[in-house]
């Protein structure tokens, strides 16, 4: 600052040095008379002057005579006794003196200030310490005034090298004492204790020398111990840590104290206890000799054990960085002298690891030689820990310890085997011991097949213990680590626990071992600090683990209810399974032979989690192998799945082997049809075999269904033709269409006059067939035809050769697999079982578009099933087939049309003459479901009329019309040949309700 | 995933391919990177052929083909290997015709296709030909030979090292002889007619000149220069091929009037069987016949003969569309004529049921006769294994000590037994070694 700017400070503070002054050298009494605040405002002048100059000149430095000016009046009021001094005053006074103590006295020309302002502010805080009862009675805004003041007075004395405090032991172990007093009251602004801290860690400074220090360590430790333990702020924390780090890197430091060797006969678990135990050789220099170590030691043990959960599970990443720096204090500068620690702080390390790994990892290289040993022998103890950590109820404990052992196993030499079978022996007894805890309900197969829809809840792998992910990512890196004989030992060398559970034993190995496989898998991702021999990598193993997985999958029988231990085998080898997929990526398509069959197989698994986890690893496989399309996966392996559904069927079918089928057409879709074939012809074996199990018919009739369902996208572009319909039966439409039939019926006449033999026209018709089938058919053909149709032979051939073009969107082959289904149902339809009624009643309901596109291939269907459709409409008693008789009653009449007319006429005719039906139709009201089924009939029997027109003589419609009126009045269902009647009812309501039986 | 069917056979899996009834069947054996007891080992895949003459190669590891195409125009009668035949449990390769296939058809023809070739048998380095790219189309012409043959009856072809035995062109009732070296090929015999020879020779009064042994229905080599010649008559004669002329060995006539059907030459005996129900066993060296089995279904269509474990199983195929699998004994105390010390011993069944049902709705179409599948056996082949083939023992030839062979290898050293059906399904079932 030059001379004008130093002029210009002085103009600006003069007025209020002036105002201050004129109070201040008042009397003792007229100053306790004086209004305080008024002084406190003449001092907030002052201070607020001073912080204005400060702020416009950033390098304001006070002359030592501008100084003495503004310190004159402050002096002189803390000269007056405490009446005369408010906590306010003095707050501001502080505050002022630390501007002074920073900007005047901070340079060799302070003439002692420091020491004197510092003894002040310990006067006034700490009073006199024979008067001192070890409580801070001042309020905390005065106390964070003075000691920032403190504080910067201290700077000022580590800067000019001013030991004077250090020579008045007693007052310097005086504000040592009252600060740490002032640290452990309660305080509500942390900004205190921070500064407090601060101050303590200057006064360290300041003391410096290791010796001295000792003595002052145990009180500050335990007063530091005291704050962290209590609820602080974080930044409180972080300087609590700061002195900490000072102070034991200065008090132990290993060149300081010249020693050259550890406490060999003291180990961690000595200090546990407070069994003193005096150490014969001495060593070190003044009072820090080996009895003074060895107590401190277990002394400063204590502590850090103490404080450690605090930092340890501290949410803020700054506190547990000033761990890891005072851990790394410790281990650079005292591996020696506090080498009985190491194990201690090494294992806080470890539990920061995953976290802070790059800054552990340093910590860890450093002093490498003198570490190594601890860490040997750190992670033996761990091993023979894992019973007891794996068994604990606390789960967080449980998670801390495997990431510990995470960490650990990085920087020993090799981590031992033991570790590996320590916890394949913990994990399998853990699952062991759920067994009692819980068993999975049975589903029944409808549930399964509801949760089998690709529109089910997300998948994902099922967890089998709470601390799995911190034992996978343990398994991860050991797999980084050890050499190929470690990790295949768990299965080469697997010897069962118990003979009752090896399946789940061996289970747990090959998860394991597929975990430290898939880890390798990962290597780049490790630090370069992990080093293994890449020629001694064995690529074997993973179809070894995948072989054994689906081994032990397959010896899980999946007929029985799912115990808990078979439920953790599939989960175990599943997840193994999935690691194999995630390490083989694409290549898994070349195991698919093996292992995707039982896979899906446990799509259908009772337990909704081994079913979700299979869908997980089924989604995996789509995911590495067919760029995620589970279309793909299915259409592209259809002959593995295929043919374990085969296999299954013709072998060891169970009462799921059929959800199975259903998965892989609810997933394949309309393109697998053709793929079916055999494994359909089956099904249809195994009906003719086993038609009185009830849940297996209704299983395969659910699959029918399924595949029926599916089977309509091929309907998409299909349109059922009108044409092809109305009057089909001699396919003429008009005049011109019978002279065209006439021609053609006596051109054939005259042929058959010249004697070309019949099988001419049959050999045309069947070219790829054997004669002999060719005789046997022909005759039961054309007495068909004649049944069915009423017309001679010959014009049927004519016939034949119009339809000879295949036009159905369905191969024949799939167009007569659905006939059989049909025929199938035609068997079992009078069932005991009601539901299996239902389910064929329905299929059928389905199946009649898909064989409306062969029409000439529907008509002999029609005519066989409508007997029993009539007779299920008359004489039925179990009502609950009714409505799907109904619907499948009109479904025929849609697609048979005018073919059907006789049969709906008589069908009418019987129904007429019912009873039943006439009581009913009196009755207003019906119950719920019998009015239903009546409002279904008379459904049918409107959109019969409309559908059938004219075929329907008037006489009938009109009285099937006075019936259904009551019900459906709409004249426009009933189509245009019966409307009129329609209208013409309605205009005469009375005719309406007449019996029946009269007409 | 295998399903256990009966004792001693495991239902493996079933391939499906062919659009038409499977007419031929033969284990093809593939150079491996491993050893045996020091030797190379081979390992199986299959060949099947249909009705339509689609043949398939199949990689019995992965179950899926490894190369498609038609063949023939018309049924196949033959597929066989070349290069390789076995003594035993020991195969012995042919270093000329190895990697090759030989297929028969009745639109007359034999064509030899190049499926691999060995670069060094030292080694066993080998690439696959360009047949296998599982290109569907017609590859009509073979990558080596096409010869015009006789195939009027259903006789078929027989090959070892290089030799290839057919019907002969001209005539039904007598075979040629031809020789695959140095990429040609020579017709070593012709027309070789045994009745003519046995005249010839005055050899016995029974082959008087009205006296014909009929066509030839099945023809084998039992040996380098020796084959077994079955006829329609059921006379089974073994012939010794010389350089000049033919000798014949012996004849047998225990089938005598049913077409012989069948005819494979193992363990220095020939089975044979025929249109009746028999098997009968001959003595390779004198044509004593050592067991007569009636199995009591007639119509044996196909036959074959393995060794598993010292045990010698006979298979074959029954009109009835039933697969059965014997265990043949010469040891068994349960032979009752001390002539005829070999038994049969029946060690399992095979079948696929078809459905039962029975069409009532009557067509109207040609396309409304519903056509059930015909779930029948065609045909039956029994995979060979090399001794001592079991997973501890193969080594890989490279050297390396660290070796556990892939699922999908351990399947191509498996045993098995492969049945052809009438709806064109190949059925491969595992034999066990229990």
């Amino acid at each position: 600052m030059n001379i004008d700017q130093t002029r210009k400070v002085f103009r600006e503070l003069k007025p209020c040095c002036v105002e201050l002054s004129k109070v201040a050298f008042l009397s003792q009494e007229a100053l306790v008379n004086h209004d305080p605040k008024s002084l406190t405002k003449l001092l907030e002048n002052v201070y607020n002057e001073l912080d204005n100059q400060q702020n416009l000149y950033p390098n304001l430095e006070l002359s030592a005579q501008l100084t003495d000016y503004i310190f004159q009046p402050i002096g002189v009021l803390l000269g007056h006794d405490d009446r005369a001094l408010q906590e306010v005053h003095l707050q501001m006074i502080f505050k002022i003196l630390e501007i002074l103590v920073r900007r005047g006295w901070s340079t060799d020309r302070s003439d002692g200030m420091n020491e004197k302002i510092a003894t002040l502010i310990l006067f006034v805080i700490g009073k006199d310490p024979l008067l001192y009862k070890g409580k801070i009675t001042r309020d905390d805004e005065l106390l964070l005034s003075a000691y920032n003041c403190l504080s910067t007075c201290l700077d000022n004395m580590i800067n000019l090298n001013d030991d004077s405090l250090l020579h008045n032991v007693g007052k310097l172990s005086h504000l040592i004492l009252v600060s740490l007093d002032a640290l452990n009251q309660k305080h509500s602004n942390s900004q205190l204790s921070v500064t407090i801290l601060i101050s303590l860690n200057k006064i360290c400074v300041l003391v410096y020398q290791g010796d001295q220090l000792a003595r002052i360590l145990p009180g500050i430790v335990s007063s530091l111990v005291k704050t962290i333990k209590s609820p602080v702020h974080y930044e409180v924390l972080l300087e609590c840590l700061n002195l900490l780090s000072f102070l034991v890197e200065r008090t132990f430091n290993d060149l300081n104290l010249h020693v050259t060797h550890p406490l060999d006969n003291l180990k961690l678990q000595d200090l546990e206890g407070f069994d003193n135990k005096l150490v014969v050789n001495q060593m070190g220099e003044g009072n820090r000799n080996t009895d003074w170590l060895e107590v401190t030691v277990k002394q400063l043990y204590q502590s850090l054990k103490t404080i450690s959960p605090v930092i340890l599970t501290h949410h803020k990443p700054q506190v547990t960085l000033a761990w890891l720096e005072f851990v790394q204090a410790v281990i650079e500068k005292c591996p020696i002298s506090l080498g009985t620690l190491i194990p201690f702080l090494i294992d806080s390390l470890l539990q920061l690891f995953p976290t802070h790994y790059e800054t552990c990892s340093r910590i860890l290289s450093l002093n490498r030689y003198l570490v190594q040993d601890t860490l040997n022998d750190l992670i033996l103890s761990k091993i023979q820990e894992i019973p007891s950590k794996l068994n604990t109820v606390d789960e967080q404990q449980k998670r801390i310890f495997l990431k510990q052992l995470s960490s650990l196993i990085h920087y020993v030499d090799q981590p031992p085997p033991a570790l590996l079978q320590g916890l394949q022996n913990e994990f399998f007894k853990y699952l062991i011991g759920q067994r009692k805890k819980f068993s999975a309900p049975v589903k029944t197969i409808q549930e399964i097949s509801v949760s089998l829809t690709l529109e089910a809840d997300s998948s994902q792998l099922a967890s089998l213990v709470p601390y799995e992910h911190d034992l996978k990512s343990l398994l991860l890196s050991l797999g980084q680590i050890l050499p190929d004989s470690a990790v295949q030992s768990l299965i080469t060398e697997f010897t069962p626990m118990n003979n009752i559970n090896h399946v789940l034993d061996k289970s747990v190995s090959v998860w394991m071992t597929s975990e430290m496989l898939l880890g390798r898998s990962m290597q780049d991702e490790v630090s370069e600090l992990v080093k293994f021999d890449e020629s001694s990598r064995d690529d074997s193993m993973k179809y070894l683990i995948l072989e054994t997985a689906n081994e032990l999958i397959d010896s899980c029988d999946l007929n029985t209810p799912i115990t808990q231990s078979k439920k953790n085998t599939l989960l175990l080898n599943l997840k193994a399974i999935n690691n194999i997929i995630d390490i083989m990526g694409s290549e898994f398509t070349e195991e698919l032979v093996g292992s995707l069959y039982p896979i899906f197989e446990l799509l259908t698994a009772q337990d909704i989690a081994v079913r979700t986890s299979a869908r997980y690893v089924v989604e995996n496989i789509a995911s590495k192998c067919y760029n995620g399309s589970l279309v793909d996966l299915v259409y592209k392996n259809i002959d593995y799945l295929i043919d374990g559904v085969s296999s299954r069927l013709n072998s060891e079918i169970t009462p799921y082997t059929s959800s199975i089928l259903m998965v892989l057409i609810e997933i394949g879709g309309v393109d697998i049809l053709d793929q079916l074939g055999d494994l359909i012809s089956t099904m249809f074996t195994l009906l003719d075999y086993y038609h009185g199990y009830t849940v297996l018919c209704e299983q395969f009739f659910e699959v029918f269904h399924k595949l029926v369902d599916q089977s309509s996208v091929l309907m998409r572009g299909y349109t059922f033709s009108e044409e092809k319909q109305t009057n089909t039966i001699w396919r003429m439409k008009d005049r011109e269409a019978m002279g065209e039939f006439l021609t053609k019926y006596w051109a054939t006449v005259q042929r058959t006059k010249i004697d070309i033999p019949d099988t001419l026209e049959e050999l045309t018709s069947h070219p790829n067939k054997p004669f002999g089938d060719l005789d046997s058919d022909k005759d039961s053909d054309d007495e068909e035809e004649l049944d069915i149709n009423g017309i001679q032979s010959e014009p049927e051939v004519e016939a034949r050769e119009v339809v000879k073009e295949w036009k159905s969107p369905f191969t024949p082959d799939v167009y007569f697999m659905f006939q059989t289904m049909l025929q199938y149902g035609d068997r079992l339809v009078m069932h005991d079982s009601v539901r299996l009624r239902i389910q064929i009643i329905s299929l059928w309901n389905k199946i009649f578009p898909i064989l409306s596109t062969s029409i000439d291939d529907m008509y002999p269907v029609i005519s066989d099933l409508w007997p029993k459709v009539a007779e299920f409409i008359l004489q039925e008693k179990e009502m609950r087939l009714m409505i799907p008789t109904l619907e499948l009653a009109t479904t025929i009449i849609q697609y048979g049309g005018q073919f059907c007319c006789k049969r709906f006429i008589d069908l009418w005719e019987s129904l007429s003459k019912k009873k039943l039906l006439a009581q009913i139709h009196k009755k207003h009201t019906l119950p719920e479901f019998e009015e239903k089924i009546y409002y279904r009939l008379m459904e049918f029997l409107v959109f019969s009329l409309e559908r059938l027109g004219t075929g329907v003589p008037s006489e009938i419609s009109m009285n099937i019309i006075k019936y259904t009126i009551t019900r459906i009045d709409d004249e426009s269902k009933y189509g245009s040949v019966h409307d009129d009647i329609v209208w013409y009812l309605k205009q005469d309501a009375s005719v309406v309700g007449d019996n029946l039986l009269t007409s | 995933m295998h399903t256990h069917t009966s004792h001693g056979i495991e239902s493996d899996a079933m391939l499906r391919f062919h659009k038409s009834p499977v007419s031929a069947l033969e284990p093809f054996y593939l150079p491996s990177p491993f050893v045996v007891n020091g030797e190379p080992l081979l390992l199986a895949s299959l060949v099947s052929a249909d009705e339509n003459g689609w043949v398939v190669w199949w990689d019995l590891g992965t179950k899926r083909p490894l190369g498609t195409w038609r063949a023939h125009e018309s049924t196949i009668v033959t597929v066989q290997q070349m290069g390789i035949h076995w003594d035993a449990d020991v195969p012995q390769l042919h270093r000329n015709t190895f990697g090759k296939l030989l297929t028969h058809g009745r639109d007359n023809c034999v064509r030899i296709w190049d499926l691999f070739r060995v670069s060094s048998f030292s080694s066993m380095d080998w690439n696959l030909c360009k047949v296998l790219h599982k290109t569907r189309d017609t590859a009509r012409n073979p990558d080596v030979y096409e010869i015009p043959v006789n195939a009027l009856n259903f006789c078929n072809v027989a090959t070892r090292a290089e030799m290839i035995a057919t019907p002969a062109s001209l005539s039904s009732e007598s075979f040629d002889i031809y020789v695959v070296s140095n990429h040609r090929l020579e017709r070593l015999h012709s027309n070789v007619d045994i009745c003519q020879i046995l005249q010839q020779n005055q050899r016995s009064n029974e082959t008087d000149e009205n006296r014909k042994f009929g066509a030839i229905m099945q023809i084998t080599w039992t040996g380098d220069f020796q084959l077994a010649v079955g006829y329609e008559s059921g006379i089974v004669a073994c012939i010794q091929l010389q350089e000049r002329h033919t000798q014949v060995v012996w004849i047998d006539s225990s089938h005598l009037t049913h077409p012989i059907l069948g005819i494979v030459s193992n363990l220095d005996r020939v089975f044979t069987c025929s249109a009746s129900d028999r098997i009968v066993v001959n003595s390779l060296q004198t044509g004593k016949t050592v067991a007569i089995s009636k199995i009591k279904h007639k119509g044996i269509s196909s036959l074959d003969v393995t060794i598993n474990n010292s045990i010698c199983l006979v298979s074959v195929t029954t009109w009835d569309g039933f697969s059965r699998i014997y265990r043949y004994d010469e040891d068994s105390s349960a032979a009752v004529d001390e002539a005829l010390k070999g038994v049969f011993i029946p060690w399992t069944k095979l079948r696929r049921i078809p459905p039962k049902v029975i069409p009532n709705f009557k067509s109207s179409s040609n396309h409304q006769t519903i056509d059930l599948p015909d779930l029948k056996g065609r045909v039956i082949k029994l995979s060979k294994t090399q001794n001592g083939c079991n997973n501890a023992l193969v080594e890989r030839s490279d050297g390396q000590s660290k070796m556990i062979l892939r699922s999908s290898e351990k399947r191509a050293l498996t045993r098995y037994a492969f049945v052809g059906y009438q709806d064109g399904r190949v059925a491969t079932y595992i034999l066990c070694d229990s």
